[in-house]
């Protein structure tokens, strides 16, 4: 529950910056607006992917506190494309 | 040593520095207040790492200074661009620049360009020749900004090879890739929704709309914790590597499907009667260098990489070129294969109608030896170019030697293609061809095979 009201308010606060601040692009390479709206979005799902299957895999796996708050995304997802 | 600079083949749009070309190295200028960075980004194990691989291309620091940094780098044999490259060398290459991305993310660093032109071919090897093209990276930040290019200039012009039949040169006409928009557009409806396309293409398209307002400034304020940033970039990057895959491994389905149609017109021991002429002028003459015009699938091109030569081979046959390029690569000969056709070859495009050389342009007074093997009553008779004509233009590539099959008017082949046009071209002959030759080359060797084919060797006058 905890985490769909993260994801939820992610969504939320992403719209509202992308709504609300106006600014010119800054970049070399024309970073495209569709494809980088994709891209933002598509991050943001990764992020969830990986948060939600920390936790998931943390209902599994005994670990101290300390251990689950350190995180170690690359391995998460190593073997999320794994799973995949 | 030259050190003429061919002013009109400069690079320009980036703004840390510019690139212009000696006869045998491209020097590279950096701008003082991109020399840190640049600094940092040679000297770090990264790039040590992808220089001892061959990934790279190796660089020397000539001055640093308060001006900025001055940069030499080696030459490779010949430029080729991506218009010229078959479908499994656009996957090399998006390999390649994913590969050094992912390894990228993981020290720090961020590609901040990824366009196939930052790739080139040394032999069958893609090589990464823009060592501007890191920079430090955010470490909090999850967007990688040129994902958008690959997405445009790698993973598009793939998929619209392999959906709509787009061919890979006509992305010589794009300056930067495809956008999602245009090849949305051309999609038929329902293949908007075919999960390959429905990412990269539709979604991106239809967001377009609503993107306006959304800056690239704003991605990339985006911040997570280091280690989200870190395997959110590696996630898009494995993710892309999955895309390019699976489009050009269609194409090469698809164009090994018609490989059937390039057979040979030879007996086995006419076969053996030219291999063995070929294989001896290359033991005689050692060309360091070979030209291999109409090389279908580059028996010969072969022959003169395990002589010792450095070989470019062109056929306008995607599907023959994608196999030479395979086989050479697997065993790493010194073949470049290329898809040109020499009676049309790569113009000059961009700025000026300069900033990517023609084909005739590179290649011109490069090479020991060239083969127009059973190529020049295609040049005759298909593309009705005199023969004087094609005597000036092997001159204008060979410095030494060309070899070249004279395929008699009597042939199944050159009748074929001959079409009822017997008073144009039906009374030519080996004579017709020697004379033509005649003002630009000498005859060394004249080789008659049983079946009516003549081999020559002449010599560039």
């Amino acid at each position: 529950m905890r985490f769909a009201v993260r994801v939820a308010f992610a969504v939320f606060l992403f719209s509202a910056l992308t709504l609300s601040l106006e600014q010119a692009a800054y970049a070399y390479v024309d970073p495209g607006s569709g494809l980088l709206l994709m891209q933002t979005i598509g991050s943001m799902f990764a992020c969830a992917a990986i948060y939600f299957r920390r936790n998931i895999l943390g209902l599994f796996q005994k670990s101290s506190p300390q251990e689950e708050a350190e995180f170690a995304p690359a391995e998460k997802a190593r073997s999320k494309a794994a799973a995949e | 040593m030259s050190s003429a600079v061919h002013e009109t083949f400069s690079t320009f749009r980036d703004p840390a520095g510019q690139l212009s070309l000696t006869d045998d190295h491209a020097v590279r200028i950096v701008r003082r207040d991109y020399a840190d960075t640049a600094r940092e980004f040679i000297v770090s194990p990264l790039y040590s790492r992808w220089a001892a691989r061959g990934d790279i291309v190796g660089t020397e620091i000539l001055s640093d200074d308060a001006h900025g940094m001055r940069l030499r780098h080696p030459r490779l044999f010949l430029a080729s661009y991506p218009w010229e490259w078959t479908s499994q060398q656009w996957l090399a290459a998006a390999e390649l620049t994913l590969q050094l991305s992912d390894e990228a993310i993981q020290d720090g660093w961020l590609l901040k360009d990824a366009t196939p032109l930052n790739i080139l071919f040394d032999g069958a090897k893609p090589v990464f020749v823009d060592v501007l093209s890191f920079e430090r990276r955010d470490p909090a930040n999850p967007i990688w900004l040129a994902q958008g290019q690959f997405v445009r200039s790698f993973l598009l012009p793939l998929i619209a090879h392999q959906y709509l039949g787009w061919p890979l040169g006509a992305s010589m006409l794009a300056r930067d890739g495809y956008e999602p928009q245009e090849i949305y557009r051309a999609l038929p409806f329902l293949y908007r929704f075919h999960p390959r396309l429905l990412w990269p293409v539709t979604m991106p398209a239809l967001l377009e709309k609503r993107a306006d307002q959304a800056s690239a400034n704003q991605a990339r304020k985006l911040q997570r914790s280091p280690e989200m940033a870190t395997a959110v970039l590696r996630h898009g990057v494995r993710s892309l590597r999955h895309q390019v895959r699976r489009a050009a491994a269609a194409n090469e389905e698809s164009t090994w499907a018609h490989y059937n149609q390039t057979a040979a017109h030879y007996t086995a021991g006419e076969v053996e009667q030219k291999r063995s002429f070929i294989g001896r002028l290359l033991r005689e003459r050692r060309p360091a260098t070979v030209l291999d015009i109409g090389c279908n699938t580059g028996t010969y091109s072969r022959m003169a990489a395990e002589a010792g030569a450095k070989v470019i081979s062109l056929d306008s046959d995607a599907a023959a070129v994608g196999r030479l390029w395979q086989e050479s690569a697997q065993r790493k000969a010194d073949i470049l294969p290329l898809v040109g056709n020499i009676a049309r070859p790569t113009p000059s495009v961009g700025w000026n109608n300069a900033e990517s050389a023609s084909l005739l342009d590179r290649l011109e007074n490069k090479f020991d030896l060239v083969l127009m093997l059973a190529v020049v009553h295609h040049l005759l008779l298909s593309d009705q170019v005199p023969l004087d004509r094609i005597s000036t233009l092997a001159r204008r590539l060979t410095k030494k030697w060309l070899a070249l099959e004279w395929v008699p008017a009597s042939d199944p082949m050159f009748q074929k293609m001959l079409r009822g046009r017997d008073n144009l071209y039906g009374h030519l002959n080996e004579q017709h061809l020697v004379d033509a030759f005649s003002r630009e080359f000498e005859t060394l060797e004249r080789h008659e095979l049983t079946n009516g084919r003549v081999m020559f060797l002449f010599q560039a006058r």
